[in-house]
């Protein structure tokens, strides 16, 4: 299959007194076109800051920034600002924030902001734009009058809607999701887990769904990638990432997910995520790694491909 | 005669239980306006025993947190009950409560926010101590290591001179988790303890919870809105909706036969991690939980549920037992 996006080397550090932080620290992933890929990982291991970079959205504080990011061919690191702004970002890639249904602004009506990109990006006329609207609204299963109302007259689940409408408004190829559902209940989250399945199919997207939330990334994910303190330990099928895991940080992370409809023990993680400020050497994990051996300590593990999936561990081989 | 003796001997001892509570928040609508209320928690019944962990599992607004803190006294109920080992203190004044206090405790869901950045671990440790009389310096110290010994916190020494920021957040929470079992409390409300933790140290907590729970028979009050956690926890569930409880037994039994409606749209909602779950619709029900100010009559569930009839908007169904020890407040919970 066609991949629509391709990183290579991507590495995004911040700067701060303690010096470089290493969010993104060179790494490769893909997404196919037309399936989803879920980021998952614990808080702070970067995964909010990979999608930053991809749609170039960075603070002030940018240590470094560089590698491939390639799109439909394109590598994106080429391009201007301007060009970013104009040609890419919410007109081939939007992205849904983290809380975004709480960053819509309580004095303007729903419908003027949700038409913005169109103002912004296209140079529509507001009668257009407005029509425009109507159509992505009733997309994501809301009823038109929301556009005429305030984002305090509308439920949790009816923003992140709108929310969904306003990253879907220029018909995007991909679209990065960031903990869409963190925000609400577990009823409106299956909600929009079925509307995000639905505009897949129907708009064929892609998606990259960033999530700590495993059980939650399977409902929608074809491929996972799991992140670990800046790194990519392991890319694969869904079906690999969670029948037959590879990465030990995987396996545990898997086995610490409790289940509701199948029996079995808990497993967890002695210690905690390095520093990202100073990481240790060798293999990231290899500190809370039961099977570390001596080049984990030394050396780190290229992302080798195993069957049909990638790898970052030295227990695979990769010399 | 002797089978009943032996039932009632291995029955342990009720530590809190709460009759038909309530407790509402007033609102004022305008200036001539009557006072109308948020009724958060509504006519709740159910009593924990010594070592045993009860799960309220609803979502945001059902007022489970509202339900814990009342059964604290740190909020007080418009009517109903609350005893504490058979003593009522429902409307006791606060220097009637002081044993109370000594005996009961509270962990909070955020390690970042309840524990004080400015004391380091022993100070916050020593502050319950303090409050509760404690007075020799030799005497609280030797509790506070003991009590770091017990969540683990090794070396005891290291830690109780660091600073909150110096921890990372399962370690907050297990010094919250001490500060909580201190002064040896016989009921301990958990208040949604590990859903701001990361995966893979949340099940270390659980398990650390459970342990603690059974050393010290302490009665455990566990408020979450994740049905699957608490499924390690405790043996018996309730499910709130909208400031009721409308189903209460035991959890696998809740989970493998669930009776409510709202229960089994919960369940249906509950992914596991599979990786087939993406060629699935999950079956949801329509609406959002209804305003507290302002409930629907009968059944508060009655319109979002696919299966109403006429009864279920005229009359409030009551919890009733179907299974042994599984109850449900449904008009139609043996049709469904």
């Amino acid at each position: 299959m066609k991949k629509i996006l391709v990183t290579e080397d991507l590495v995004l550090y911040y700067r701060t007194s303690r010096g470089p932080v290493r969010a993104v620290d060179h790494v490769n992933l893909w997404v196919e076109d037309g399936s989803s890929l879920a980021v998952v990982g614990e808080s702070g291991c970067g995964k909010s800051s990979m999608a930053y970079a991809i749609l170039r959205i960075l603070p002030r504080n940018v240590h470094s920034y560089s590698g491939k990011i390639i799109f439909d061919g394109v590598n994106l690191m080429d391009l201007t600002d301007e060009e970013m702004r104009s040609k890419i970002r919410w007109r081939k890639i939007s992205m849904v924030f983290q809380g975004a249904m709480n960053t819509l602004n309580p004095v303007i009506k729903v419908g003027d902001q949700i038409i913005e990109p169109l103002l912004i990006h296209a140079g529509y006329k507001k009668e257009e734009a407005l029509r425009e609207a109507r159509e992505a609204v009733k997309n994501v299963g809301l009823p038109e009058y929301v556009l005429d109302r305030y984002p305090h007259e509308l439920s949790g689940g009816m923003k992140q809607r709108a929310v969904i409408a306003m990253a879907l408004l220029m018909k995007p190829r991909l679209v990065i999701l960031d903990e869409p559902t963190s925000a609400l209940d577990v009823l409106t989250q299956a909600n929009i887990m079925n509307l995000l399945k639905d505009l897949k199919e129907r708009e064929r997207l892609s998606y990259i769904f960033i999530t700590h939330d495993l059980a939650l990334a399977s409902e929608l994910a074809d491929y996972v990638a799991v992140m670990y303190a800046g790194k990519i330990a392991e890319i694969g099928s869904a079906e690999t990432i969670y029948k037959n895991p590879r990465h030990p940080y995987t396996q545990k992370l898997i086995g610490s997910v409790p289940t509701l409809r199948s029996e079995k023990v808990l497993e967890f993680i002695p210690g905690a995520p390095p520093d990202l400020v100073n990481p240790p050497e060798g293999c990231r994990f290899h500190l809370r790694c039961p099977f570390a051996k001596d080049i984990c300590k030394r050396r780190e593990p290229p992302l080798i491909k195993v069957d049909n999936d990638h790898v970052a561990c030295w227990l695979y081989g990769g010399e | 005669m002797l089978a009943l003796w032996g039932r009632v001997s291995v029955e342990p001892a009720i530590v809190l239980r709460v009759e038909n509570l309530r407790t509402w928040f007033p609102v004022k609508t305008g200036l001539f306006k009557p006072v109308s209320y948020v009724k958060a928690v509504d006519g709740v019944s159910f009593s924990i025993h010594r070592g045993e962990a009860l799960a309220i599992v609803g979502e945001s607004g059902c007022g489970k947190t509202t339900l814990g803190r009342t059964t604290l006294r740190v909020l007080e109920p418009i009517s109903g009950k609350i005893y504490f080992h058979e003593k009522e203190i429902t409307h006791s004044r606060e220097e009637e409560l002081k044993e109370f206090r000594r005996k009961t405790a509270m962990i909070f869901q955020d390690p970042y926010s309840s524990l004080n950045p400015a004391f380091n671990v022993y100070r916050i440790l020593e502050e319950p101590l303090i409050i509760n009389g404690i007075r020799k310096k030799e005497e609280r110290t030797e509790l506070i290591y003991k009590a770091l010994e017990e969540v683990k916190l090794n070396p005891v020494e290291l830690f109780a001179s660091k600073y909150p920021h110096m921890l990372s957040g399962g370690q907050r929470q297990r010094v919250a988790i001490a500060r909580a079992l201190i002064l040896k409390p016989e009921y301990v409300v958990a208040d949604e303890p590990v859903s701001m933790l990361d995966a893979s140290v949340r099940a270390e907590i659980l398990y650390l919870l459970n342990e603690l729970k059974n050393r010290h028979q302490i009665a455990f009050m566990y408020i979450t809105h994740d049905l699957a956690t608490a499924k390690y926890l405790c043996k018996r569930t309730a499910i709130m909706y909208a400031g009721k409880i409308v189903e209460v037994g035991p959890t696998k039994e809740i989970i493998s036969n669930p009776r409510h409606p709202y229960t089994k749209a919960l369940i249906e909602a509950l992914p596991d991690p599979d990786p087939s779950n993406r060629f699935r619709r999950i079956k949801v029900v329509p609406g959002e939980p209804p305003n507290l100010l302002n409930p629907p009559p009968g059944c508060r569930f009655s319109p979002r549920c696919p299966y109403a009839k006429d009864i279920c908007r005229e009359r409030e169904p009551e919890l009733e037992e179907g299974p042994p020890g599984h109850y449900t407040a449904c008009f139609l919970k043996d049709e469904i």
